[in-house]
């Protein structure tokens, strides 16, 4: 089991670093990956994670209404909500993709964030082997 | 040509703070299988002199080109190693951080479990830096000169503070007369002091100073460019009077026929078509007003230096500026949405500003308190606070304006010294008075025997005949229903974005908060900035301020505003979006879904303007082809470190 966590440059990374000056522990087998803003991914990042093998994808931006590059992490919420969406369409449990925000000054947003994760990977089957192969695409959504 | 990567890997012991719990030496011979390693080795503190001696030394000795580190976060020491890079004459952003103490060593218990996980960010780690690309710098030339929007007390004290900086400012004021609302005011909390006398030095100071030039009676309608350039447009009224020549010597609004209330005096006060708003008003000039205007000429006959021009148009007026300070206030909340209270209908129902109008020393009742209905003096005032704010029902203003309890008292203080046998009451849900001095002032309305009871009033009746007010309140400290007599209330209405903000909003391309106020880009850390670079607030424009805060403001988005523009330059590392005319089709989906305006079409693809970029990355996902990508984290660079991070070690 692993999941991804995108945490974007400020907030999220910023949370997940606090956490650990706190020595707050959670689960080893979430990965993070760092993003200048929560924007930034889209839904090939989203894809390509769980097509190499991730059991759930996440998000981790500012809070609302405190994105430190002008409300992009708005975007970035409404854009996992069409995916999660069109997850569930396919038939594929879209408790798998969430979007979290959290604040740099406080460990325990994060570590709550990735329990829930946890929690919500463990939840289902593994949702498919392959979607598509990242190699075969060009490009963003 | 990007030279064939040659990865130097690096852990870090940070004492045990990661080898208790991350086998180091595994991860270094793992990394060492990875490809393009072709040095690994780890060392106690890589942060320290020796530390960085070993990266040093390895790159000289491997021909490295780019380094890994596996350590704290990037945030920690990520600038020392780029520094080192940087000092071996290889682009600093080649080297890459991998976080094994914070996001691994310190949240994981199990030292196997850690081991692995560390072994897995390395490898993301090694993949992206397979990837890194070269990240230059570009030096950009500024426009040594600033707009500040606004000549309320915050835009004054920005642009004197700009200007004595040597950098010369555009003021643009779209009243006739600088100063802002706190001319209007009677006296200042918490020492009670004339606010004139303390705003009057600046008026002068910013009206004679050779770097600021005044746009009064302007408004800007047009704002283009970016950080360093911006290309604004700015028209000017015609006041039809010259202002070169008017000597304000006041014999032309003593012959005009047409007299109006006057808007300044919040209609407590009369003035004529041609006008100066008040007395000490500066420029010290008169304006006629061209919608009650009726041309009669009276004016024209006795003006001396000839100064009436019946001629003058509006005039564009376009300026280039570096950076732009909006100061454009807020506006006091009309009290009339809530029916309740019967503003605008009862004419004994104030507000604060209303108040301040009647109690000033150049009102029309000269300073004394006088019932408006039928000019006694009132015996029994009521204050009510936190009209408009506070309020989810009916104002829809959720905030807390914070002001309004520290002018209450005031004006509740000056009620009741200057009424010794009348009774002054304060019907509030919390006082905040917070601050040197604030508290104090408080304990001294009270002392002075001002009644304060703890609630919210419902509703105020006025008997129709006699205009006698009832105010129904709850005093929930004692949890009774009162009914307060009234001659006179006073309504504590809180501060709104002001009316037409979203226009200018829009102009700017910067973003306003649910409030309506224009938003800061952190509330902690950057609350001068704006959401566009270039672009500053200044007092309440950004949110409800007493006159310190706003001074505060100003004077640290004077600051903000000036840093670039004294230096001459901007040096910014190119973490930008960029675009492959090969790839763009030119639908502009990207256009919209960046925040800083940085994208535009020319010649039907996308351009993207590195100056304003913010680097977010935002547009990175609308682009249906992959033809704009984010330079440092482009898709090639974070799909094989997902890719990387996922394999199972």
């Amino acid at each position: 089991m692993s999941s991804i966590v995108f945490t974007c440059d400020n907030c999220g990374s910023g949370s997940a670093n606090t956490a650990g000056v706190l020595r707050m522990e959670y689960d080893p087998s979430i990965k993070i990956i760092r993003v200048p803003c929560a924007g930034r991914v889209g839904a090939n990042f989203v894809m390509e994670a769980f097509s190499d093998g991730a059991d759930a994808v996440s998000v981790v931006g500012c809070c609302l209404g405190a994105c430190h590059y002008s409300g992009s992490n708005f975007v970035a919420m409404r854009r996992l909500k069409i995916l999660k969406k069109l997850f569930e369409q396919l038939g594929y449990e879209p408790d798998r993709i969430n979007y979290y925000t959290a604040r740099a000054a406080e460990g325990d947003t994060f570590v709550g964030d990735a329990e829930d994760i946890v929690k919500k990977s463990k939840s289902g089957e593994r949702p498919f082997d392959i979607i598509l192969k990242a190699d075969d695409k060009v490009g963003g959504v | 040509m990007v030279d064939e990567p040659r990865i130097g890997f690096f852990i870090c012991h940070c004492g045990i703070n990661i080898a208790d719990k991350v086998d180091v030496k595994r991860v270094v011979e793992y990394a060492k299988t990875l490809p393009n390693v072709v040095y690994a080795t780890d060392n106690m503190f890589m942060c320290s002199t020796a530390g960085n001696d070993l990266i040093r030394d390895a790159i000289k000795r491997y021909n490295l080109n780019r380094t890994v580190v596996a350590s704290c976060s990037v945030e920690q020491h990520g600038p020392t190693f780029m520094r080192i890079l940087e000092e071996e004459n290889i682009n600093p952003y080649f080297h890459e951080q991998a976080n094994v103490r914070e996001q691994v060593s310190w949240v994981t218990e199990d030292r196997e479990e850690a081991t692995k996980k560390a072994i897995s960010v390395v490898r993301g780690a090694v993949a992206r830096a397979n990837n890194l690309e070269r990240i230059d710098r570009k030096r950009i030339p500024v426009e040594k000169s600033a707009l500040v929007i606004g000549a309320g007390v915050a835009g004054l004290n920005a642009a004197i503070d700009i200007a004595e900086s040597d950098i010369s400012v555009h003021l643009v004021e779209k009243t006739p007369s600088i100063g802002g609302h706190m001319t209007m005011l009677n006296k200042t909390f918490p020492t009670d002091e004339c606010p004139m006398c303390s705003i009057s030095p600046l008026l002068n100071a910013v009206n004679i100073n050779s770097n600021i030039k005044l746009h009064i009676y302007s408004e800007v309608i047009d704002v283009s460019g970016t950080l360093g350039e911006f290309y604004v447009k700015i028209r000017k009224m015609p006041r039809y009077v010259d202002e070169e020549k008017c000597t304000s010597c006041g014999l032309c609004a003593d012959h005009c026929p047409v007299e109006l209330y006057n808007e300044w005096d919040r209609k407590f006060g009369v003035r004529k078509a041609i006008y100066k708003p008040f007395p000490q008003a500066i420029p010290s000039v008169y304006t006629i007003d061209d919608k009650h205007c009726i041309r009669c000429g009276a004016c024209i006959d006795v003006c001396e230096p000839n100064a009436i021009d019946f001629d003058q148009t509006e005039e564009i007026i376009e300026v280039k500026v570096g950076s732009i300070v909006v100061a454009t206030g807020y506006d006091e909340y009309d009290p009339a949405v809530i029916e309740e209270y019967g503003y605008g209908e009862y004419p004994n129902v104030i507000t604060q500003l209303d108040f301040e109008r009647i109690v000033s020393p150049t009102s029309i009742t000269g300073g004394r308190i006088l019932s408006p209905s039928d000019g006694k003096i009132p015996k029994e005032i009521v204050v009510i606070q936190c009209v408009g704010s506070r309020d989810e029902q009916i104002g829809k203003n959720p905030y807390c304006t914070g002001v309004c309890c520290m002018y209450g008292i005031k004006n509740a203080k000056i009620a009741k010294d200057q009424i010794k046998d009348g009774n002054v009451t304060m019907c509030y849900i919390d006082i905040r008075s917070p601050g040197l001095l604030y508290e104090e002032y408080y304990k001294d309305a009270q002392e002075r025997g001002i009644n304060f009871i703890r609630g919210k009033p419902s509703e105020i009746i006025e008997d129709p005949i006699t205009r006698e007010l009832t105010v129904k309140v709850e005093d929930t400290f004692m949890g009774k229903m009162l009914e307060l007599p009234a001659d006179l209330i006073i309504l504590s209405a809180g501060m709104v974005a002001p009316k037409g903000v979203g226009r200018i909003s829009s102009k700017l391309g910067i973003l306003r908060g649910k409030e309506g106020f224009f938003k800061e880009q952190h509330i902690k850390m950057a609350p001068v900035n704006s959401s566009k670079a270039g672009v500053f607030l200044a007092g309440t424009a950004q949110g409800p301020k007493d006159i310190t805060t706003s001074v505060a403001h100003g004077k640290g988005a004077a600051s903000a505003a000036s840093i670039l523009l004294s230096r001459g330059y901007i040096d910014k590392d190119l973490l930008t979006a960029v675009v492959d005319l090969n790839l763009c089709i030119g639908c502009r989906f990207c256009e919209p879904a960046c925040s800083y305006g940085a994208i535009q079409m020319k010649d039907g693809k996308a351009e993207v303007n590195e100056i304003s970029c913010g680097g977010c990355g935002t547009c990175v996902p609308s682009c249906p082809t992959g033809a704009i990508q984010i330079r440092g984290f482009r898709d090639e660079q974070i799909v094989p470190q997902i890719r990387e991070v996922l394999r199972e070690v």
